[in-house]
């Protein structure tokens, strides 16, 4: 019998095409059935919530071809990841029926981020590599297809095929890190297991270790590690995030802030016990990605002026403090996983809330995004201005927001590191990361809603009716109450609670150092509106502006002067051949033409060829014969 | 005696002299075709439901034989409800003369003695002669006259082989022979067995007869002939070579090899820039012969020392790829020529099928499909024969003429495509004879193709019952 939770994902793939249809038809109803198949997802999600409190997994499976097998496999960490999935996808869903009320292809919206719902629940329940990376390769493709949403727009359209580009030298490597598992592991594995299945591999992680070594179990890890990066925007391969901001601003919020991008975190969460039982770099390359992630990533959103890139680096540099986490288990344990997964559910739930409320703030600006022509809006939007506040307090993790116990929690985490380790480097990246985020994020909110309006189109801005910002009031609602879950939630993913609180002094830096980075940002504003921040011939300021220039290195030394010339040398090889290889396909052609003379329709003809053609073979079978 | 297992034969046999008498009052081919497609059914349920493993006089029949009488009757079934519109007048004769027809299949399907085999592929060769003539046209007459001429030199060939085959074995009855030591006069009989037999079904040195003849036939007798008229001659030499003797395993499998190569070589090569429909699918089916016969070398090679699985199951795959082969050929191959009757003409070139898709979509797809088919797309028929074929090939170790094969395949690409893309042109100002008979039967034998396509399951069974 089919189990009930392989539901979970096949409820908004049925809304995929239906969704198409129906809004085809009655364009007004666009929205409506995905939802619905939504939030049956959810409540699945719910039961199988439920039903885990009692039990450790769900585990179904079919054979799908040789020892690849087909199936769902749900444990604590999966519930809260699909359960934090279905719940944002249905709020951002129903805020997106309002945001893309207008747009005349929404039914194609909605039929598309239904597929991408399906592909990204069906990534969190498969319990296959193989499984995993086909939907992983349907979020991707959604997530192409949505950036280019608004494909008439030149950025829209290049950004999408970046985002595609940069994730794809991931699923490379990610796959390459499978093909390497594979190879090692099929003849390790007891039959009738998959190599590659998750419950197995997660399981006998330990053994695993022993059977193939920890060397190649680290590179294996180390490739599916890459992976990650590029779905999570991680350092190096960050560069397709911001760029992807030129798509709704709901795909924004779905795909870039609360889901796909968090599947490579998840990837590797979910992968914990193979980094942990591989030899120690891999997770050490986690935490010094993560952390130096979260540090880069801060300082390069202090000088964005568009209001969803500075969201869009503020993401890179979270899903850094979640990598980090994970990373930091390879001294804290698995406690690391329940550290970095809570930060993620957190996470999702106030950059949802920030980007919908940037989001509410586009509509009414007509979609003009520079940070330094809005102003004046908290007048002029209260509503939004107050929900955005919770959600920017909540990224700078202040006091009692729900972000300040899940990255408050990292930080503690990181300092254990030190402890334990004597790598100081981790805990250091992570704290000066929250002045940073208090900084960007205050800049940008400060910039956006005090002092005077400086456009018409700001001084035109109004709050939208107060129903469409429901969604919105529940995110924010959880921005502030999520903490009161900390423990409970470490618990259920981790099993027992390890809350790490260092020396005093220590401990409250992290909130010492928002509240400073509010200060700066306060003071950075003040600046700026009095045109004495004139910092635009500043070589630093330049560098960074320029994202250090890691855009131009790929684009301009890494595509145009490596790839395109060997892309050229091979085309034109190819050019010369084929010629010959036309030339070849009219030569056969030109022998069947031959061939077709004997075909005289002389009857004497036809017996003499017929005795000459069997002397000649059996001529051949004696020759042959003798050999 | 049981006469139960005669019951199909005795209903045929009745069946034909009742539609020749029933001709003395009628000539309504609805009549009389429903009467012979009945009858066939009749037939081919009676034989799908006796008894098997059984043998009486030079009868034996085993879940092998039976599933190639049921093929041959399937092949008739084919062309019944087509022909109501290719052949003219004199329906009586017509459909008696399949019936008859049917009744020599089966009984060459039954049987393992040489004689009565001959005796029953002479009876439908001489019925294919005149139904090459039916129509009485022209074209009609010189195909049958070249046919006619051409198949007398082959009889001759197979009546020497069997002389042959006489003198070495001193038996007609195949099942009496094991294996033997290498003998002369015996090779001597395999070559001349394979030439009288080779004749019909189409092989290099001897297919010119069939590019005239299926050219010239009224195309449901062109598609009689290039399915049932060939399989029954297929199935001849398979049971003589794999039953009857494997003198000597270096002549045998080189000798097939050779003529495998050559044969689907030289369909696939002249068929590319030839521009008549019907010769295009006469080559056509002169390469898929090609394709049939490696599995007459996978059996001489079986023999080989170095044959790397055991020997049972090597041939038992190569048969059952041989069977299935069978079954997918007959839609895919006999469902084309029927399309043939879609141009209201007698002389089908390739410019005058432009346009079918505008004309009835459903028809020009599933004419498209068996094309694919015969090319060996994947969810079709064709493709699970040829991957079983080309399977037993490689597990046998002979992955060299297997990547021939696939060449050759990959070769025949271009005509089949070319033929659908002229199917799918807009410009084309044909009309086209929208008979339901025609249309319908195209759609059938399509849908079944693509059935087979999915159909592994008949291939488990047929790799069961392979080795009788």
């Amino acid at each position: 019998m089919v189990n009930i939770y392989f539901l979970i994902f096949l409820l908004p793939l049925l809304a995929f095409p239906l969704e198409y249809i129906i809004g085809r038809y009655r364009i007004k109803y666009s929205g409506v059935f995905s939802s619905l198949m939504i939030l049956g997802s959810l409540v699945l999600v719910i039961l199988a919530y439920l039903y885990l409190q009692n039990h450790n997994f769900i585990y179904s499976h079919y054979t799908w071809f040789y020892n690849i097998d087909l199936g769902i496999y749900i444990d604590h960490l999966t519930v809260i990841m699909a359960m934090m999935v279905a719940f944002m996808s249905l709020m951002i869903n129903l805020f997106a029926m309002f945001y893309m009320k207008n747009d005349p292809r929404k039914n194609i919206y909605f039929s598309e981020t239904s597929l991408f719902i399906a592909g990204m629940l069906g990534l969190v329940v498969s319990s296959n590599l193989v499984l995993f990376f086909l939907f992983w390769e349907i979020v991707g493709l959604c997530s192409y297809l949505l950036i280019g949403f608004w494909f008439f727009k030149p950025n829209a359209a290049a950004a999408a095929k970046k985002a595609f580009i940069v994730t794809r030298v991931g699923d490379l490597l990610f796959i390459i890190g499978m093909g390497v598992l594979y190879t090692r592991l099929v003849n390790v594995v007891p039959s009738g297991i998959s190599p590659l299945s998750i419950p197995y591999l997660i399981n006998n992680a330990q053994h695993i270790a022993s059977a193939i070594g920890p060397n190649v179990l680290a590179l294996a890890t180390i490739l599916f590690l890459a992976g990650a990066v590029a779905k999570s925007a991680q350092f190096p391969l960050h560069v397709w995030l911001p760029d992807s901001m030129e798509g709704p601003t709901t795909v924004s919020a779905l795909i870039h802030a609360a889901t796909m991008v968090t599947a490579g975190v998840y990837l590797v969460a979910r992968l914990f016990p193979l980094f942990y039982y591989a030899s120690s770099y891999s997770l050490y390359a986690v935490v010094i990605i993560g952390a130096f992630t979260a540090f880069y990533a801060g300082i390069l959103g202090i000088v964005v002026n568009d209001i969803k890139r500075v969201l869009a680096y503020s993401t890179i540099s979270q899903l850094g403090y979640m990598m980090a986490a994970i990373g930091l288990g390879g001294v804290i344990g698995y406690s690391g996983v329940a550290f970095g997964m809570y930060h993620l559910v957190v996470h999702a739930v106030f950059k949802a809330l920030l980007f919908m409320a940037a989001a509410v703030i586009l509509l009414t600006l007509m979609e003009l995004r520079n940070i330094k022509d809005m102003g004046g809006l908290f007048r002029k939007m209260p509503a939004t201005a107050i929900l955005m506040l919770i959600g920017a307090l909540t990224l700078a993790a202040i006091p009692p927001t729900a972000g300040y116990f899940s990255k408050g929690q990292i930080i503690s985490g990181a300092y254990e590191y030190f402890v334990n380790s004597g790598n100081i480097i981790p805990w250091l990246l992570l704290v000066l990361g929250e002045i940073l985020t208090a900084i960007y994020t205050f800049r940008m909110y400060f910039l956006v809603f005090l002092g005077k309006p400086r456009s018409q189109l700001a001084e035109k801005a109004h709050d939208p009716k107060l129903i469409y910002l429901s969604p919105l009031i529940v995110l924010a609602f959880l921005s502030l109450t999520l903490g009161i879950i900390q423990k409970p939630f470490y618990r259920f993913i981790d099993g027992s609670v390890y809350i790490y609180s260092p020396p005093f002094a220590i401990g409250v830096l992290p909130v010492a150092f928002s509240l400073l980075g509010i200060l700066i940002a306060y003071g950075i504003y003040k600046y700026n509106i009095k045109g004495h921040m004139n910092i635009v011939k500043n070589p630093l300021y330049k560098i960074i502006k320029n994202k250090f220039y890691f855009d131009r290195l790929y684009t301009e030394i890494i595509s145009e002067r490596i790839i395109l010339p060997i892309a050229y040398l091979i085309g034109a090889g190819e050019r010369k051949y084929n010629d010959r290889i036309n030339s070849m396909g009219k030569d056969i052609s030109d022998i069947g033409t031959d061939f077709r003379k004997i075909e005289t329709g002389n009857i004497p003809f036809y017996v003499a060829f017929l005795i000459v053609g069997m002397i000649v073979i059996f001529a051949i079978i004696e020759i042959m014969g003798v050999i | 005696m049981n006469y139960e297992y005669l019951y199909a034969l005795i209903l045929l046999g009745l069946a034909g002299f009742i539609a020749l008498a029933a001709g003395i009052k009628t000539d309504n081919k609805k009549i009389l075709g429903g009467f012979a497609f009945i009858v066939l059914i009749a037939a081919f349920f009676i034989i799908l439901f006796q008894q098997k493993n059984y043998s009486i006089a030079s009868l034996n029949i085993s879940s092998f034989d039976t599933y190639w009488a049921l093929i041959f009757l399937v092949s008739i079934m084919v062309v019944i409800i087509p022909s109501m519109n290719d052949i003219k007048k004199r329906f009586d004769v017509y459909y008696a003369i399949l019936l008859f027809m049917a009744l020599s299949m089966v009984i060459a399907a039954f049987t393992y003695n040489l004689i009565v085999l001959f005796v029953s592929f002479e009876g439908v060769s001489i019925a294919t002669y005149i139904l090459t003539a039916f129509n009485k046209t022209k074209r009609n007459l010189e195909a049958s006259l070249k046919y006619f001429m051409i198949s007398t030199v082959g009889t001759s060939f197979n009546i020497m082989g069997i002389s042959f085959f006489y003198l070495s074995t001193k038996t007609f009855n195949l099942n009496a022979v094991g294996i033997i030591s290498f003998n002369r006069a015996l090779l001597l009989s395999l070559v001349f067995i394979t030439i009288g037999f080779g004749f019909k079904i189409a092989i290099f040195p001897m297919q010119q007869w069939a590019i005239d003849a299926y050219d010239g036939a009224p195309n449901s007798v062109s598609a009689f002939l290039s399915t049932g008229g060939k399989l029954i001659a297929y199935m001849i030499l398979l049971k003589f070579l794999f039953l009857g003797f494997i003198p000597d395993y270096n002549y045998v499998f080189f000798f097939f090899a050779i003529l495998a190569i050559l044969t689907m070589t030289y369909g696939n090569l002249a068929a590319l820039m030839e521009n008549n429909l019907k010769r295009i699918l006469a080559y056509s089916s002169v390469a898929q012969a090609g394709y049939m016969i490696l599995v007459f070398a996978l059996i001489g090679y079986s023999y080989y020392p170095a044959v790397l699985v055991s020997k049972e199951i090597f041939v038992r795959f190569a048969i059952a790829s041989a069977m299935f082969y069978a079954i997918a050929y007959i839609f895919m191959k006999a469902g084309p020529f029927i399309a043939m009757s879609l141009v209201k003409k007698d002389k089908v070139m390739i410019d005058d099928i432009a346009g079918l898709a505008r004309a009835s979509r459903w028809t020009a797809l599933f004419f498209a499909i068996m094309l694919l088919s015969l090319a060996g797309v994947p969810l079709t028929g064709g493709f699970i024969a040829k991957y079983f074929l080309f399977f037993s090939l490689i597990i046998g170790n002979l992955w060299w003429l297997a990547v021939i094969a696939i060449i050759n395949s990959a070769i025949s690409m271009y005509y089949y495509f070319r033929i659908i893309i002229y199917t799918y042109r807009k410009e084309g100002e044909n009309n086209f004879n929208m008979d339901p008979g025609i249309k319908y039967s195209v759609i059938i034998m399509g849908l079944i193709t693509l059935g087979l396509g999915v159909s592994f399951a008949l291939y488990t069974y047929l790799a069961g019952i392979a080795l009788i």
